[in-house]
């Protein structure tokens, strides 16, 4: 539960790279494996945005699911069962690709 | 107006570990950050590496409170020193930065950092280290690395503590070593115990090659 730290970033980077102006949006990008929950971040941006630039912003969210590459065949899936085999070799594993996704990857502002 | 930003949330964090890292890079510091659940035995872990490792070690203890695991760590004549964290799940850079000015570290060869107890946040946030050790436990079951893939897909090296405890204890070991290589495939497993030191002797081979 650092989602309190979390949203403080997220509002620091976006209001930062607002120049004074106002927010109106932000589109957060967040991994499977990135430990960030969505409702979370929801719950602080609320707190963490009052009396700000960034106060009423709508927050929009995508996410990545986690994806390995196959350490023995180089293909890629998805960790979606519970004991990952990939479907191409039957090899278990891999290196991840995506689901670690953490980052901001854009904001709306006012004219 | 849409401005693109594709920033890291996590900059700031990163950006005192990257300083972290050279620091301990120009101090020839070898650091490694422990991460595991509360109770798989991550103190004991540093309390046997400290006995068996031969080389000078420096240890920084992260909890939400109490001064208990530096106590133990004080006990062994190394410098330590307490990060009570007052509620926070994890470590983070500017805590280690803040801590290491409060060590002695003139001698020591390797830093430990012991993280909070928690197998989800800590594995978000660099510390500047050059290892990270996720400590598993037998007690804990064979199903971790499919319940935190997360923690165990950021690992260096896996260490399975509590092998004394197989015998009593049902957990699969193929089940436990194919989760772990289904998120990380290079990472070694060290399956030890610190109660018995059975299998101790692997990890301190490896902490030695990371030193040379």
């Amino acid at each position: 539960m650092h989602e309190l730290s979390i949203t403080q970033n997220i509002v620091d980077i976006a209001l930062k790279t607002a120049e004074n102006r106002r927010v109106t949006g932000i589109t957060i990008v967040l991994g499977e494996l990135s430990g960030v929950v969505e409702e979370s971040v929801r719950f602080c941006f609320g707190a963490v945005t009052e009396h700000t630039k960034a106060e009423g912003a709508a927050l929009s969210f995508e996410h990545m699911p986690a994806v390995v590459r196959c350490a023995g065949c180089e293909a890629e899936f998805g960790l979606t069962e519970s004991e990952w085999e990939c479907p191409s070799c039957g090899s278990v594993g891999g290196h991840v690709v995506q689901g670690r996704e953490c980052y901001i990857d854009s904001i709306e502002v006012e004219e | 107006m849409k401005i693109k930003v594709v920033k890291n949330i996590l900059d700031a964090n990163q950006q005192i570990a990257d300083e972290n890292e050279r620091a301990f890079g120009q101090a020839g510091l070898i650091t490694i950050n422990i991460m595991a659940s509360p109770g798989a035995g991550k103190t004991s872990l540093i309390l046997k590496t400290i006995d068996l490792l031969g080389l000078p070690v420096a240890v920084i203890e992260g909890d939400i409170a109490s001064t208990f695991d530096a106590e133990k760590v004080g006990a062994k004549r190394v410098p330590v020193v307490q990060i009570n964290t007052g509620g926070a799940c994890h470590l983070d850079a500017a805590m280690v930065r803040k801590a290491v000015k409060r060590l002695n570290l003139k001698n020591a060869r390797f830093l430990f950092i012991e993280n909070v107890g928690n197998l989800v946040c800590p594995a978000s946030f660099d510390l500047g280290e050059q290892a990270k050790v996720v400590v598993a436990s037998v007690p804990e079951g064979d199903d971790k690395p499919y319940k935190y893939p997360g923690m165990f897909s950021a690992a260096t090296a896996v260490v399975l503590n509590k092998i004394d405890t197989l015998p009593v204890i049902d957990f699969e070991m193929k089940r436990f070593k194919k989760g772990v290589k289904a998120v990380n495939p290079d990472a070694p497993i060290f399956e030890l115990s610190c109660k018995t030191g059975e299998g101790l002797n692997a990890w301190i081979t490896w902490l030695k090659k990371l030193a040379n």
